[in-house]
């Protein structure tokens, strides 16, 4: 389990800039709770001028941990929403920076009815065009009580880039 | 305006002619067998290396606990089969000249998450401990039975890094 012991290609390895996406006043840290889960809520990655947001699977947790709206599949999923919400923002981003997410539902047949009105209409209050790419499928989560958990990536360009394709 | 930029950058991009990204299939045949080499082809790469201008990105596979003969490993042992998936997954990016510090992203599947998740994270943790991995991993943890029944987890990840061609004479910055 030795991570460095062979470079098998003639090639310098660099780390690429990124730090861990964390935003405590809504969501608690993972690894803070009692058996610690070893993942951070998002990284982001700094290239030349593009920044990826990569958003770990969020779910209906508040800033203490605990889950939040239990037996309330539409309540979790905003819930969820926000969290991501506020994960992007402390990057500096939004919703419309988000080019693909993954959702997971614990009961696709019951769920997803009231899971595509949730979303479509928090996606209409913000008049997100285009639309992520995205897949919906069905899973259990890391808690019994969770009802919904999506994964997201967002980019977007800094270092003063107009988007005009001249990078 | 948001969406002006995009439809302008849309078309611009329309406008150039396209080409194949640099990238190639990785594998490591000293813990990982080819999943095309089963009696029945699995046709997929181990992972998938995309070398662009600034960033090399490692799209690694859902591995498990497979060994070099392409045979589940640790039946019905949780721990170990994490282990070995880990493993697997250290020599996939060792192979690249990566390692777990540029793993940006996993998405882990667990067969059973209501009676093996407790043990995921004692084991998952201890092994990032080992190697002082910091800033960690974003990570999505689901259930999803997997593509053998007696496999108990799955990890699949996504790194990133620069690779730069080495120059004679210079040494490392």
């Amino acid at each position: 389990m030795d991570v460095s012991s062979e470079h098998s290609r003639a090639t310098l390895h660099l780390p690429i800039e990124k730090r861990a996406i964390s935003n405590p006043a809504i969501l608690n840290e993972a690894y803070n709770e009692a058996t610690p889960k070893s993942y951070s809520r998002g990284m982001r990655i700094d290239l030349n001028g593009l920044t990826i947001v990569l958003i770990s699977g969020t779910y209906s947790s508040d800033e203490h941990g605990n889950t939040v709206h239990v037996g309330d599949f539409r309540a979790q999923l905003r819930r969820t929403l926000e969290n991501i919400t506020g994960l992007l923002a402390v990057e500096g981003c939004t919703w419309h920076d988000v080019v693909r997410t993954t959702c997971y539902l614990r009961d696709m047949d019951r769920d997803y009815d009231a899971f595509n009105e949730v979303r479509t209409a928090f996606f209409n209050e913000i008049n997100l065009d285009p639309l992520p790419a995205s897949t919906g499928v069905e899973a259990k989560l890391c808690r019994p009580d969770l009802l919904v958990d999506i994964d997201a990536i967002a980019m977007f360009q800094t270092k003063g880039s107009t988007g005009d394709g001249n990078a | 305006m948001h969406n002006q930029r995009i439809q302008k950058a849309g078309d611009l991009l329309t406008a150039d002619v396209n080409t194949p990204v640099i990238k190639h299939a990785t594998s490591n045949l000293s813990v990982l067998n080819e999943a095309y080499s089963y009696s029945k082809p699995s046709s997929f790469s181990r992972g998938m290396r995309i070398d662009l201008n600034n960033v090399t990105i490692l799209l690694i596979s859902g591995t498990a606990s497979i060994d070099e003969h392409g045979n589940s490993i640790h039946v019905s042992d949780f721990r170990s089969q994490l282990q070995r998936t880990l493993k697997n997954i250290s020599g996939l990016l060792e192979n690249e000249g990566a390692g777990w510090r540029d793993v940006v992203r996993t998405t882990c599947y667990l067969r059973d998450i209501d009676r093996d998740y407790e043990l995921f994270n004692q084991v998952r943790t201890a092994f990032y401990e080992q190697l002082g991995l910091n800033p960690l991993p974003a990570s999505t943890d689901v259930q999803t039975k997997l593509c053998r029944p007696e496999l108990l987890v799955e990890i699949e990840a996504i790194a990133m890094f620069r690779a730069q061609p080495e120059t004679a004479g210079t040494g490392l910055k």
